[in-house]
């Protein structure tokens, strides 16, 4: 068996060059928090492990032009204490402070929960919703790549692999926008989302929904933005018939596996009341009202 | 009094600030590390082992396997003795079974070499599901250790049943389940010549002893068992199962003290778990509610006999509950490939009841009966399967008084009948019963010049307060502050007690604590009548006090330090052995219950949430308030997790458990859990025991689950007889 190599590099170039010249696999170590889990199982058996956490600005939290960029290793904890990013952005936040308990928060990181690569990671519908992009450093330098085309399916990204990811942005947020995320699971703390469900929406001065993000997690290989659930949204306010409409596109959307956590038909049919109830958080932020997440 | 108030737990700072050391947390020199490797096939032979690669890492000191482990004398039985699987044959029995113990300098060098250990075997048919072998359901051979057949019957049931106006015919199945303590399994041996001391998290230091003297060919009294504080054990650290042995036998082939601790992983295949239990219950009655007839036929998984014997004794309850003149149980076991279950909180109360409670709640709505109603019908006055009176039994206070604080006449009787928004509202009750045990036990007490009571016992606490209650006894008993009294326990070394199983360790150990303090008492006292000083010769007992470590006479009084002082003794001590008499034999003796849930399920997404408990107890006299609400909230929350929660998931193909983790092996987090509000109804069982306590480690365990099934049937009514109750069965 070959020996374990640890490194942390100081800069994103020397980072990129230890992922380059790797023999054998490497992997990219930020919280930590499903990696060492993987590591101790002997569920990945890496010969390098590159630590970013030394980069400057990998983690940490700016403002910029009215959006916000987040290092990819900020802890899920820096993000719920951030004095605005929760106002502006109340969807991702709350589906990030829902990864773990409090003491994984103190480590667990947007890009791990990304590149970890689960169906049923919190974050990524939300961010998805959220019209999220990445900053990807690599060989040839950087490159910007939207958050729904980094997950291919369980446990595989589209990263190369010298590439990792150094930092999020979230866009400025529209007028009379708002986000959520909800999931469902049987316990009710502390376990993995049976079904998630992000949802972003713009409102005109009316209330009638002119733009819409629905993505769904943990009913398909990789979480998925349903364009034909935002469709049933835009050019409607919310009312029942417009949920329905939502319901039934969420629900065409699944593709999800049977398994000891939930079933087809039960994941597919709350998939459907969580997209109803997500967007109704959604709308009412989006119309000045401070409903908030959770269920 | 001491007795009875709300004494903060003596070991709780200890705890909380990290001082208590636990079994794995002895510091030794020259300490080496233990690791399992386990089975990785179901069924079959080992027919090699390819231990080269392993042997040349650093560190390595043994690699022991079938092929050259010391040979142990597992002929002969004693109490709590697991014989195998101890590396003495090549048997595969189930996956994850240990089939070799590596042991090197340092833990990681231990795991590294551990995962290059190679095992060639010859795979053979395993039967890894319980259902797919009922046609091999066996009787069982050692049904409660002899003490009584497996089956039973009064009456005749199935005739009667046959011509009941009102039939309840159905089948419960409860699931494996593992008791997850939050301290794994630990033992650190030590062998010095041939004697040999072990630091173990057990529940029973004295089955330690014995089993490893007798599995080693040493003296008892040569094995010294230590294990101050443990954390947590529901069960599984009641036996000594394989680790704590092999971990002996590991410090004996590399002659130096071993450490052995199980990963949570592990604590699935090495110790035990609750079976799996199919329950064919039939229950009769007339229009008025009166039960005719019951039958409840019980069938819990097996392993293979080699590795011994448990069965679930599902029915036993059902004997006692309820007065009935036709009843018929029978308990059956079924052998499968998987590890020897064992005893888990209530093992045979809390499944057994759970299907008796929960179809009794279908008796109710079958005859349109409030349940509480139809309970108090077939109140049993005596107990009709040993037609012996109760030692006492205030059931019907535990119904009225929970009923009272449930407010349980909000109730009304239609499912889905009670809504708030978009939640369905349910509200179920069952009861509870667990037998009042009690064992000989023995204790000894010093009094030195400092005037303190050092009181032993070779006991445990396993989480439960032994340490407290055990003080708060003896305080009482010497007229002492609670101050100046200690309490030790957790050594083979004191006075012998009974393994911290069946609730029976404040109804055994406090017996013996008061019996000893007593005797203290009357040596004292001969001691200052014998002394000259006093001018008390001729006087008796009866003329005297001791109070606050002073002997007081009709005109003086005399201290311990002078008592001691005047025959120059460093301290005075006595020791007690109490037991049970005839009491047994002439009474039934059971502690009770009623339990009380409130749920709520999520009209479009079934979720399903708990809002508020109630239980209330006879459980006798009670030592102290808080300790007692804590084990009566802790029962109540390990029946929530039976309720809704846990289940052990076996690949059929494979017979590897594949949720052996507390990640995907749920039990309730404090948001699952409700308020929970007790009652423990006043009560002072002299009869079961001199100190008036009936032990209430299990009993608010039983019942719990069946209270919330019957509330789920209220809320959404569908009947949900396969635990635990999954969204999708309400949804359905």
């Amino acid at each position: 068996m070959p020996s374990l190599n640890y490194v942390a590099p100081a800069t994103v170039q020397e980072a990129v060059r230890l992922l380059a010249g790797a023999s054998g696999l490497a992997k990219v170590l930020s919280g930590g928090t499903d990696l060492l889990v993987q590591l101790r199982s002997g569920r990945t058996r890496p010969e390098l492990i590159v630590d970013t956490k030394k980069i400057p600005g990998i983690i940490g939290i700016r403002e910029e032009n009215g959006g916000f960029v987040i290092g990819a290793a900020t802890p899920g904890m820096a993000l719920f204490e951030h004095p605005t990013l929760k106002q502006t952005w109340p969807g991702v936040v709350e589906a990030a402070n829902l990864i773990g308990s409090k003491q994984v928060q103190g480590r667990a990181s947007l890009a791990g929960n990304l590149c970890n690569a689960s169906p049923a990671a919190d974050s990524v519908p939300a961010m998805i919703a959220a019209g999220a992009t990445c900053l990807i450093a690599g060989s040839d330098g950087t490159r910007q790549a939207k958050v729904e085309d980094i997950v291919t399916g369980p446990g595989r990204t589209s990263l190369a692999r010298d590439e990792f990811i150094v930092e999020f942005r979230l866009p400025k947020r529209e007028p009379r926008s708002g986000d959520a995320y909800l999931r469902f699971i049987p316990r009710t703390e502390m376990d993995i989302a049976v079904v998630g469900c992000g949802v972003c929406v713009t409102l005109d001065a009316n209330g009638v929904c002119t733009a819409a993000r629905v993505v769904l997690g943990a009913v398909a290989p990789t979480p998925v933005l349903v364009p034909e659930a935002a469709a049933a949204l835009v050019g409607h306010k919310l009312d029942d018939a417009t949920l329905e409409m939502l319901d039934a596109a969420a629900r065409r959307a699944c593709n999800p596996i049977d398994d000891k956590r939930g079933t087809i038909d039960y994941r597919t049919k709350v998939a459907g009341v969580l997209a109803r109830r997500t967007a109704a958080i959604a709308f009412n932020r989006a119309s000045g009202g401070k409903s908030a997440g959770g269920h | 009094m001491i007795v009875g108030q709300p004494v903060d737990r003596r070991d709780g700072r200890m705890k909380v600030t990290g001082r208590a050391r636990y079994a794995a947390e002895f510091p030794l020199q020259g300490l080496a590390h233990a690791v399992l490797v386990q089975s990785t096939i179901a069924a079959g032979t080992i027919l090699s082992f390819d231990t080269a690669d392993a042997k040349g890492q650093p560190g390595v000191l043994a690699i022991i396997t079938p092929d050259d482990a010391p040979r142990l004398q597992t002929k002969k039985a004693s109490q709590q003795m697991v014989t195998a699987p101890l590396l003495q044959d090549k048997d595969i029995i189930y996956n994850g079974q240990h089939v070799a113990v590596v042991v090197a300098d340092t833990l990681d060098r231990a795991l590294e070499a551990a995962a290059r250990v190679r095992v060639q075997y010859r795979q053979g048919e395993a039967v890894t599901i319980m259902d797919q072998a009922l046609g091999q359901a066996a009787v069982p051979k050692h049904f409660r250790n002899g003490a009584r057949p497996p089956d039973s019957q009064r009456g005749d049931p199935d005739a009667a049943f046959a011509t009941a106006p009102v039939k309840i015919d159905v089948t419960y199945t409860t699931p494996v389940e593992h008791h997850n303590p939050m301290e794994p399994h630990a033992t650190i041996a030590m062998w010095q010549g041939d004697r040999l001391t072990v630091w173990t998290a057990t529940q029973g230091i004295s089955g330690a002893q014995t089993t490893l003297a007798t599995l080693f060919g040493v003296e008892p009294q040569n094995v010294r068992v230590v294990s101050p504080y443990v954390g947590g054990g529901f069960g599984c650290k009641g036996n000594t199962w394989p680790p704590a042995t092999l971990a002996a036998m590991a410090a004996r082939v590399v002659g130096r003290p071993v450490k052995l601790v199980l990963t949570r992983a592990q604590m699935y295949t090495s110790n035990g778990y609750r079976p799996r239990t199919i329950q064919k219950l039939k229950l009769g009655a007339d229009q008025t509610g009166k039960l005719l007839a019951m039958r409840h036929d019980g069938f819990s998984q097996m392993s293979q006999p080699v590795l011994g014997e448990f069965v679930e004794p599902v029915a036993l309850a059902t004997e006692m509950l309820y007065a009935c003149p036709n009843v018929a149980v029978s308990h059956r076991i079924v052998p499968v490939n998987q590890g020897l279950p064992t005893y888990m909180r209530a093992p045979g109360e809390a499944s057994g009841v759970f299907a008796l409670e929960s179809a009794m709640d279908e008796l109710a709505i079958a005859l349109k009966m409030d349940p509480i109603a139809l309970r108090l019908a077939n109140y049993a006055e005596i107990d009709p399967h040993e037609n012996k009176p109760f030692s006492s039994k205030k059931l019907r206070e535990c119904y009225a008084q929970g009923a009272a604080k449930f407010e349980w006449s909000r109730r009304t009787p239609g499912p889905r009948s009670m809504r708030d928004g978009r939640w369905l509202v349910g509200l179920g009750m069952a009861t509870a019963t667990y037998p009042n045990n009690r064992r000989a036990a023995s204790a000894r007490v010093r009094l030195g010049t400092d005037g303190v009571a050092i009181v032993q016992s070779g006991t445990q606490d396993i989480g439960t307060g032994t340490y407290t209650v055990m003080a708060q006894v003896a305080a009482d008993e010497l007229h002492l502050p609670l101050s100046h009294v200690r309490f030790e326990l957790g050594d083979t070394r004191y006075p012998k007690a009974p393994v911290s199983g069946g609730s029976s360790t404040v109804p055994s150990v406090s017996p013996a604590v008061q019996a000893a303090c007593a005797a203290l008492r009357a040596r004292l006292f001969d001691m200052a009548i014998a002394d000259p000083r006093t001018g008390w010769s001729g006087a008796s007992h009866s003329d005297l006090r001791f109070e606050n470590g002073v002997v007081i006479g009709p005109d003086r009084r005399i201290t311990v330090p002078q008592l001691l002082a005047h025959q120059n003794l460093a301290f005075v001590e006595a020791e007690a052995e109490s037991k049970p008499g005839d009491e047994k034999n002439e009474h039934s003796l059971h502690a009770f219950g009623a339990q009380f849930a409130e749920v709520r399920v999520d009209l479009e997404t079934g979720e399903i949430r708990l809002t508020r408990c109630v239980g209330a107890f006879d459980a006798g006299r009670v030592l102290n308030a808080k300790t007692a609400r804590s084990q009566l909230i802790g029962g109540i929350t390990y029946g929530i997790g039976m309720a809704l929660f846990e289940k052990t998931e076996v690949d059929a193909e494979t017979g590897r458990i594949v949720n052996a983790n507390i990640a995907e092996y749920l039990v309730p987090v404090n948001a699952d859990i409700p308020p929970i509000e007790t009652i423990l109804v006043a009560n002072d069982d002299r009869i079961g025991n001199p100190v008036g306590v009936k032990g209430m480690g299990e009993l608010p365990m039983v019942g719990a689950a069946a209270a919330v099934a019957n509330a789920v049937w209220h809320a959404t009514g569908v009947r949900v007889r396969d635990l635990p109750i999954r969204i999708e069965d309400v949804l359905a």
